[in-house]
């Protein structure tokens, strides 16, 4: 209750501002900043009670029960915040209400601005109260749901804030656009601030975007570092639109005919940011029929705020036509001016693929029979497209501005392309598209150094543009240049792989059997692959091993045996049933209460081999929608039983058999080993486009 | 008036890029039986089949029976993977994949989960 209420108060109070601040005069805008100010501490309120119910495990609310468990590491239950919509959403309007005191309590900021900047606020109130996280949970449960083993990475932790931050901040760029547009303003100072912020933006998006492919490389264990998926998609395209805004703006500066296209990337930039969210938070993606897009609530709320956002825009633009400046956005062909023109069109290109891949289940429905695209899709067509990004990229680098430019010499990007396809054939690659995308990569890495050299670039445009042509080029070493096999691997016996000595050593249980570990040596070097397991002893997630060296990652990620040596046994009270070799009698059961909805319940089973007898009591601690249970030893830890189940009517029990522990630790295995050529490289580029981008802020 | 030609004739060159991107490329939604015809990557929604043995794990696939709501045709699907997180909640599934010797064999599976407001909405 105490949720929704800040909630509600954050919207009326944003309401307010947004009219204080509108009023023409000014006379207001003192309040209208009170008013933002009430609103902020709503929003801290709402957030800091959600916090709240995560800490203090109120499975009552809906959303705590869903991701969140009583068990969860304290880490886990504060990320749990952010792992669904509903708390993305607050997480969403906590930054834009924190972004606001940047801005509220600067005396020179203008009226328009904070009345646009907290009128899409109330669009983010409006989104998080339509589909709220206070709602509370329907039928109660003693214990939450749990958060997903995968998401229990500190890397996937962190992932979705410095997403989100990057997604809030885009909405100053927008604003600083309408702004200009209202006020026809055609000077360069809002072009200076929306530059700054739109760079923040960008370099929080980019780096949420690497600790994805990051995370899915280093816990998801396929292999690669991006899969298309719509949900790293709908990150990408705002920042390749991001790119755009910023490039474009940078033509704006000196030609400043190029205002259409900076005003014109805002809109779309924070449009699509809605758009991606909307995508993939509403949950249309995960059904088949594009009924559930009519059927969510949520789902039209936010199409809605992404029309308004959009088309506002768009009419805006279209009314101010007239009043923007004409003339040439670019002096000549050889010129710095027309090559980012250029760049940005190849960017335009490259998201409107990634868009159209992305949206084609919702598309397709539209207009005939249900479809959506696999990645061969993306990977066919964005890969020429990047090659030809890179050669853009290379000549706008070498071009200064201006009708009569000069162009500066190409023998030193020259040597850099030759370079990279050089490196890229030693690797082992042998396709032409990739050999020219590790080639153009590093030219245009050479022509940043060269641009630098010359003062046509800054120190923060020189670590991006090196950083980007890094990354690509480690794309391609580390994707193209993996080589991969499938070996099966007995504990001790030296392998040789792919020129590396593989020693498979077993596996290891860890004290509590949540984790289970498969232990290598690679060259001498030990590394583990882990299997976190379920309470009930079944698989939950798996990460693979990965032995990082300067050369690049040996990457093992095992395949559990079909047989694990686990069989299970039904048996009937006071019955003998015979499995492996020995014999098993279920003879009795008891309950224990344990409170708080749990009981112990302990069966109690004789056991023999044909000579001796023992009594083994294995339990299994049952709440209403399931159990969990350990195995226990008989004859020595011989043999293990798991009680995994027991009749209403306690005539029946399921048993769990499962070899020695020492045997299971010694099974064979078989593994895909890959070698990731100079993966390093790529994590080093990201960073480098990050802080490149950071650095550039400063003037 | 160059200049029109020109966004023309780039424009329709970036259409014929995007058609031959999408060529081969495309999954389509289908029931089980055309899944088991098909020759490329399908979608296939279905109901887990109670009657089959139960979901489990064989080497790494996860394989269980999924069911035709409409129909009623099974058939078995090995997931490449392990038993994705709410597989027991499941209302729906969707996997993602192509039909061989006998299986499906999918690299993606989507669980559609009941959704607590829908059914608070049901109830009103």
């Amino acid at each position: 209750m105490a949720g929704t209420i800040c909630l509600a108060l954050t919207l009326a109070f944003s309401l307010a501002a947004l009219l204080l601040f509108a009023e023409r005069s000014g006379r207001f805008l003192k309040y209208g900043r009170y008013a933002a100010l009430l609103a902020f501490l709503s929003i801290l309120g709402a957030s800091g009670y959600l916090l709240f119910l995560f800490l203090t495990n109120r499975f009552d609310i809906a959303y705590v029960a869903s991701y969140s468990s009583a068990e969860l590491p304290l880490i886990y239950k504060v990320s749990a915040f952010w792992a669904g919509q509903q708390g993305s959403f607050l997480l969403w309007l906590l930054i834009h209400g924190t972004v606001s005191l940047c801005f509220c309590f600067r005396q020179k900021t203008d009226g328009t601005f904070l009345a646009l900047y907290l009128f899409l606020q109330a669009l983010l109130a409006i989104l998080v109260l339509g589909k709220s996280p206070f709602a509370p949970q329907e039928v109660l449960v003693q214990d939450g749901a749990g958060l997903n083993p995968l998401l229990q990475d500190p890397w996937m932790a962190i992932h979705p804030p410095i997403i989100f931050i990057g997604y809030a901040l885009l909405a100053v760029p927008l604003v600083y656009s309408m702004t200009a547009l209202l006020h026809r303003d055609t000077e360069a100072l809002w072009l200076e601030r929306a530059r700054k912020w739109a760079l923040i933006a960008w370099a929080f998006l980019g780096a949420g975007i690497a600790i994805g492919g990051y995370w899915a490389y280093k816990v998801l264990g396929w292999g690669g570092f991006w899969g298309w998926d719509p949900v790293e998609n709908s990150s990408l395209v705002p920042w390749l639109l991001t790119s755009i805004f910023i490039h474009v703006l940078a033509v704006a500066r000196v030609r400043r005919a190029a205002l259409p296209l900076v005003h014109l990337s805002a809109i779309f930039t924070f449009s699509l940011v809605l758009y991606g969210t909307f995508l993939t938070r509403s949950g249309i993606l995960g059904d088949f029929s594009v009924h559930s897009f009519a059927g969510t609530s949520i789902g039209l709320t936010i199409a809605v705020v992404n029309a308004i956002v959009l088309l506002g825009g768009l009419v805006l633009l279209t009314m101010r036509a007239g009043s923007l400046p004409k003339g040439e956005v670019y002096p000549a062909h050889a010129s710095r001016e027309f090559f980012l023109l250029l760049g940005a069109m190849l960017l335009v290109f490259l998201s409107v693929l990634i868009f159209l891949g992305m949206s084609m289940p919702l598309l397709s429905q539209l207009v005939g029979k249900g479809a959506a695209v696999d990645t061969s899709f993306y990977v066919r067509t964005a890969m020429p497209l990047a090659i030809a990004l890179m050669l853009v990229a290379a000549g706008a680098l070498l071009y200064r501005y201006g009708k009569e430019a000069r162009r500066e010499s190409l023998k030193v990007p020259l040597v850099f392309l030759i370079l990279g396809i050089l490196a890229a054939f030693g690797v082992g690659i042998h396709e032409v598209l990739p050999l020219l995308l590790a080639g153009a990569a590093l030219m245009a890495g050479g022509a940043a150094l060269l641009s630098w050299r010359k003062r046509l670039l800054r120190v923060g445009g020189l670590v991006a543009h090196v950083g980007l042509s890094f990354s690509l080029f480690a794309m391609v070493l580390a994707g193209s240049g993996s080589q991969s096999v499938s070996e099966e691997f007995t504990v001790g016996e030296p392998k040789n792989i792919l020129g590396h000595e593989i020693i498979y050593k077993g596996q290891e249980f860890a004290e509590d059997y949540s984790e289970k570990h498969y232990v290598y040596t690679v060259d001498g070097r030990e590394v583990r692959a882990l299997t976190k397991l379920r309470k009930s002893g079944e698989d939950a997630a798996r990460e693979p091993a990965i032995d990082k060296t300067l050369t690049g990652d040996v990457y093992i990620a095992p395949v559990p045996p079909k047989d694990m040596g686990r069989t299970e046994l039904l048996l009937k009270r006071g019955r003998t049933s015979f499995g492996d070799d020995y014999a098993y009698r279920f003879e009795g059961v008891a309950y224990e209460p344990l409170g708080a909805g749990k009981t112990r319940v302990t069966a109690d089973v004789a056991v023999t081999d044909g000579e001796r007898v023992e009594h083994a009591t294995p339990t299994i601690e049952a709440t209403t929608d399931g159990g969990t249970s350990q195995p226990v030893d008989v004859f020595g830890g011989a043999r293990r039983l798991r009680l995994t189940g027991v009749s209403g009517d306690e005539q029946q029990i399921r048993l769990e058999l499962l070899p020695s522990l020492a045997e299971e630790e010694s099974q064979p295995i078989n593994a895909s080993v890959s070698t990731k050529p100079f993966i390093w490289v790529l994590w080093l580029g990201c960073l480098m486009v990050c802080g490149g981008t950071l650095l550039a802020v400063r003037r | 008036m160059n200049r029109k030609i020109l966004l023309i004739v780039l424009a329709l060159a970036f259409v014929g890029y995007v058609a031959y991107g999408l060529m081969d490329s495309v999954t389509p939604y289908v029931g089980i039986a055309e899944a088991k015809s098909a020759t490329g990557n399908v979608q296939v929604k279905g109901v887990l089949d109670k009657s089959a043995p139960a979901p489990h794990m064989e080497g790494g696939d996860f394989v269980f029976s999924l069911q035709d709501e409409e129909t009623g045709e099974t058939m078995t699907v090995h997931y490449h993977g392990m038993k994705p997180d709410q597989f027991d909640e499941a209302v729906h599934i969707v996997a993602i994949g192509s039909y061989r010797e006998g299986a499906f064999e999918s690299d993606k599976l989507l669980i559609k989960c009941p959704s607590k407001y829908e059914s608070m909405r049901g109830k009103s």
